[in-house]
């Protein structure tokens, strides 16, 4: 444990401290978005098992409930972390160590800046993804339209704040657009994870592969966006493909597009391997009762799960370095 | 934990390289170890971009800050022109700090000298910055 822990001051090594806490408030707003996003098409999915179902069972019921704490939750954490962040830079600017994190003058210039209007709305987006919350997204018709278009507001606001700040803000509009559509599409798979996860302990095996299946079709049209929006933005953001070695920024990007290769081949394995074995198990078994090889596959899914939200941790942390204290060379 | 190993030490030689991109400032009156014969009558910069000048200080060899009246201004600009008090002949040092339209923040030093038409410039400079 010591050797990584010596790697690691090397890895923050001339960071400040403000460098290093707005890392970390940053990964939890990450956190607070996907969540949001995550649980908005969680819930996008299990409104349209209730249409087709006309009726709510109780096992969707729970789902329902679970995922509206779960971005309850995930807003609380965001609207935490934005505020944390913004005294954060506070502090970084003012350079008067920790009393600086109140300084009017650098309070006033950042809130003046982009930074108050990212601010703005995103605590906009993570109060209207509170009060979507409190609202049950069940079967009745006006109620269940009014919390799925507040989720919807909610993702508009918090994506065009990604559009203020960061690299991003130096770039035209359609790097813009692109930018809010890529947050939007990785925010709403890496959210999945969770609910996904809890799901492989709740649902037997049929249910569950309804829901794995269901996601599945949806994951390969997210993947495909965050895929495209993703190339389309490298291709803007570097002149040459050089600047992948040569800059430290170009290396980081390459590890984040190795660790999202890890990722995206994880999720084929659930997709093409995993979750059919799933269907075979529960077909073999002929009956709805959980039997051990159905909680065997189910198990292994859920492990699999499981690594995969470690992976998206891990491009959450590797985003949250590079756009803080590395920059494109095309935006110098 | 191989992995984790794995991970991290890749992340060290990644990241322990890295150089920041944004440059900043890419021109100033006095310029960057400038030798001038009497006192500038005013402290020119110009930036890559737009931006918050957040904080700028003069000091003379011997440390001292200069009063020349600096305020941090909200609107962001690419230039800069302050007008400067008589300065007596010394090295001296302007250090900046600057707030990106992307709310990213950098800073950077440079030295000039008045007078001391022999003395060598103690040329220092050094940019670096950090995002937020």
């Amino acid at each position: 444990m010591i050797m990584p822990a010596i790697l690691m001051t090397d890895v923050f090594y001339g960071l400040s401290l403000f460098d290093i806490l707005g890392i970390m408030t940053k990964w939890l707003i990450y956190i607070g978005v996907t969540t949001s996003l995550g649980g908005f098409l969680m819930t996008l999915m299990n409104a349209r098992s209730i249409t087709r179902k006309r009726q709510i069972d109780t096992s969707t019921r729970s789902a329902v409930d679970d995922l509206s704490g779960y971005m309850r939750k995930g807003a609380m954490i965001g609207i935490l972390a934005v505020v944390m962040n913004f005294f954060i830079q506070v502090g970084s600017f003012a350079e008067t160590g920790l009393a600086g994190m109140w300084d009017p003058l650098m309070t006033e210039i950042l809130w003046q800046s982009s930074v108050g209007g990212s601010i703005s709305w995103r605590i906009a987006g993570f109060v209207l993804v509170l009060l979507a919350t409190l609202m049950p997204v069940k079967r009745t018709g006006f109620v269940k339209k009014s919390a799925l278009g507040l989720l919807l507001m909610a993702t508009l606001c918090l994506a065009y704040s990604f559009t203020l700040i960061g690299h991003s803000a130096d770039m035209d509009d359609l790097g813009k657009c692109l930018v809010a559509i890529h947050v939007v599409a990785i925010g709403a798979w890496i959210g999945s994870l969770i609910p996904l996860w809890i799901m492989c302990g709740r649902l037997e095996a049929q249910s569950l592969k309804g829901g794995m299946d269901l996601f599945g079709k949806q994951a390969i049209f997210i993947v495909a966006v965050v895929v495209i929006t993703g190339l389309i933005l490298l291709s803007l953001l570097f002149n040459s493909p050089s600047e992948f070695i040569d800059t430290g920024y170009g290396r980081a990007i390459l590890t984040k597009l190795f660790i999202i290769s890890m990722i995206l081949a994880i999720a084929a394995l659930h997709k093409f391997h995993l979750v059919p074995k799933l269907d075979g198990k529960a077909q073999e078994s002929g009956s709805l009762a959980v039997t051990g090889d159905e909680a065997n596959s189910a198990g292994i899914l859920k492990r699999s799960i499981g690594v995969e939200i470690l992976i998206a941790a891990l491009i959450l942390t590797t985003t949250a370095v590079l756009s803080s204290v590395l920059g494109p060379q095309n935006l110098a | 934990m191989k992995f984790i190993k794995t991970i991290v030490i890749s992340a060290t030689m990644i990241f322990s390289f890295a150089a920041f991109a944004h440059s900043g400032l890419v021109k100033s009156s006095p310029a960057k170890n400038e030798m001038l014969q009497g006192s500038p009558q005013v402290l020119a910069l110009t930036f890559s971009s737009p931006v918050r000048l957040v904080k700028l200080t003069l000091k003379d060899g011997g440390g001292n800050d200069i009063k020349f009246g600096f305020k941090p201004k909200m609107q962001s600009s690419n230039q800069f022109s302050l007008d400067l008090p008589q300065l007596t002949p010394s090295s001296y040092s302007v250090s900046w700090m600057i707030m990106g339209e992307d709310a990213h923040k950098m800073k950077g030093q440079f030295n000039f000298m008045v007078h001391k038409a022999m003395a060598k410039a103690t040329e220092h400079d050094h940019a670096s910055h950090s995002h937020d």
